[in-house]
């Protein structure tokens, strides 16, 4: 729920902000200066980066390059939370189509959590993560018998480090199979 | 100045060759201000080796310090060192603040080689009168133990409760292997102070909630694999370990009925977390919860008849209380704040320890069940694995971070005390209920 919010409330602020300097490049200054301040109202949970994370995924989607998902291995959440951003639909709609094409392929979902709350909820989280990635990949043509999830809580952290940025690249679903390095 | 807020009446009647006597000790307490009672503990005198006897003074200090109901006074102000009774003036104590005053003195035990007498005595400086006075008779590795037996005669005497001074804590551990591998686990159990730490298990996979039996025979825990998880039960004494009948999948979070006869674990296959309860003697599973959301970390209330857990079925994590019985209706403890996960009891079943987040970071909190509020003891924000020691008298918690720890608190919150621990990054601990 609140991650939706965060995304319509950051797509609202990421097009208000980029119309607002289409039209008039002088009042760009204020534009940028209410931004954030708008992200951060909807943004009970304190987790600013998952909100960076969106915004990233707009901006490559109005870029001029393609950018390619599927060198995405992992997706992120929010904190507390198993819901699958827009930005990892994306990602995760791009491994489906590949591995649709390659029905021999097998798929390994490894939820992970970042390291605040307690271990044992950690552990069950990362699960539920996992599972719901998995959900959306059955959603999307990949057959069950080829999915296979893993947790391991807040046991393997990606990076080690004990702040926002650390945590938000922590809360995490990697995706391994084949079709990628 | 000294307003009395409340007395104690207290009953002496010491074993171990001490004065018997009768004696009220009040309590006094400025209005308004938590504090702790204020005691002086004279370094002991006597003529053994230094280190011993500051230990002893040391170790006493810390435990009476570490519960917030003593304030134990800097010893530099302290204007004699006084170890027998006829060397305490009681007009000095008074000058500085302290209302209590304990002494000792240690010597060789002229009857048994090799070990050592320890005579202590407790003043109320105020009543200028003895409080107790005891002796023990020890060898040398017994000092440690022998300081917080004395610890725990004050507390007892003061409070008229029990101490965890003489308990053991359990505690994890990970480490870098030193070949590059994957990182060590190992798990400990220790003196609740951190001394005497004992390695019990050392595996190349993640312990997760190490939990002591009630008797103290065994210990119950979950090994981590790639994509499940067992809970074994381990003979202290032995080391022989075996693993619980539960289905394939995860299994974590155990929690020993009071009993000692069931655990009460969470198990998922691929699917979901919910609570368990295994029968140990005939192996027997009863599923307590059903529901589509994570329901673990269940932990079971001193009297056997209730269980909390940790669910998100109201999307974010909260506690939950239910019977320990099949398709048991679960209801929140309302905890108040955004999230709560990792909940125990007091001994006395009427509170809760548990992490709280009420904004600013994962926080050890006490529910309280008849006032139905919850209080954060801990100033630190990255906090996990809270405990309530064995007599309700302190709390003891991990902080996470680059630099994991061990802390105790004292229950108002007043005190934090940090545990040594070993090597490694501490991930759990567990406080031991004998």
């Amino acid at each position: 729920m609140y991650a939706l919010m965060r995304f319509i409330a950051v797509i609202f602020v990421s097009l208000a902000f980029l119309s607002a300097c289409a039209k008039d490049p002088d009042s760009s200054m204020t534009a940028v200066d209410d931004a954030p301040e708008t992200v951060e109202e909807s943004d009970t949970s304190g987790s600013q980066d998952e909100s960076d994370l969106v915004e990233m995924g707009l901006t490559n989607q109005s870029g001029e390059e393609e950018e390619n998902l599927l060198a995405h291995t992992a997706v992120y959440f929010g904190f507390d939370e198993a819901i699958v951003t827009e930005r990892a639909r994306q990602i995760i709609e791009v491994h489906a189509e590949a591995l649709v094409a390659n029905p021999t392929v097998m798929l390994n979902l490894a939820g992970h959590a970042d390291e605040r709350g307690t271990r044992e909820y950690n552990l069950a989280l990362g699960e539920q993560r996992a599972n719901a990635i998995s959900a959306l990949f059955q959603e999307l043509n990949v057959d069950a018998s080829r999915i296979t999830t893993v947790s391991f809580g807040e046991e393997l952290p990606a990076v080690e480090g004990s702040d926002e940025e650390s945590w938000a690249l922590n809360r995490r679903v990697e995706i391994a199979h084949d079709l990628v390095q | 100045m000294r307003k009395t807020l409340f007395c104690l009446l207290v009953l002496f009647g010491l074993s171990l060759n001490s004065n018997v006597a009768f004696s009220v000790i009040t309590i006094e307490i400025e209005e308004g201000v938590e504090r702790g009672v204020p005691i002086a503990i004279v370094p002991f005198g006597g003529d053994v080796n230094e280190d011993l006897q500051f230990s002893l003074e040391e170790v006493i200090r810390n435990d009476l310090h570490r519960t917030g109901k003593f304030d134990p006074i800097p010893s530099d102000q302290f204007p004699s060192h006084p170890s027998t009774s006829d060397s305490v003036v009681f007009s000095d104590w008074q000058l500085i603040g302290a209302d209590l005053v304990l002494i000792g003195r240690v010597e060789p035990d002229e009857e048994k080689p090799d070990h050592y007498r320890v005579i202590t005595r407790l003043y109320d400086s105020f009543e200028q009168k003895q409080v107790f006075g005891v002796q023990f008779i020890l060898s040398a590795d017994r000092f440690r133990q022998t300081a917080h037996r004395i610890a725990n005669t004050v507390f007892e005497k003061v409070t008229d409760q029990e101490s965890s001074f003489d308990t053991k804590i359990l505690y994890t551990t990970s480490l870098p292997d030193s070949s590059g591998g994957s990182a060590i686990h190992v798990l400990y159990y220790a003196d609740y102070d951190g001394y005497n730490p004992q390695a019990i298990l050392r595996t190349g996979r993640p312990i997760l909630s190490p939990v002591w039996s009630p008797d103290g025979t065994k210990i119950a825990y979950a090994e981590l694999f790639e994509g499940y998880s067992l809970i074994y039960i381990q003979e202290v004494a032995t080391g022989e370990r075996t693993k619980i009948a539960a289905p394939n999948g995860y299994n974590s979070a155990p929690s020993w009925s009071p009993d000692g006869n069931r655990l009460a674990f969470s198990h998922s296959d691929k699917g979901n977390f919910e609570i368990y309860i295994y029968s140990i003697n005939d192996q027997r599973l009863t599923q307590v919860t059903d529901h589509h959301q994570i329901d673990t970390e269940p932990s079971w209330r001193p009297d056997g008849k209730r269980l909390v857990f940790t669910s998100n079925r109201g999307i974010t994590p909260q506690i939950y209380e239910a019977s320990p019985q099949r398709n048991a209706r679960a209801k929140r403890v309302d905890i108040g704040g955004r999230s709560n996960s990792g909940a125990s009891y007091s001994p006395t079943g009427e509170q809760l320890v548990v992490i709280t987040d009420q904004g600013i970071g994962k926080q050890v909190g006490i529910y309280d069940f008849s006032a139905e509020t919850t209080r954060v003891i801990s100033s630190t924000t990255l906090d996990d694995s809270a405990k309530f020691s064995p007599h309700g008298d302190m709390v003891i918690h991990v902080v996470e971070g680059s630099k994991r720890y061990i802390k105790i608190l004292s229950p108002d919150g007043r005190v934090a005390t940090r545990v040594p621990v070993v090597e490694g990054q501490v991930k759990q601990v567990d406080w031991a209920s004998f």
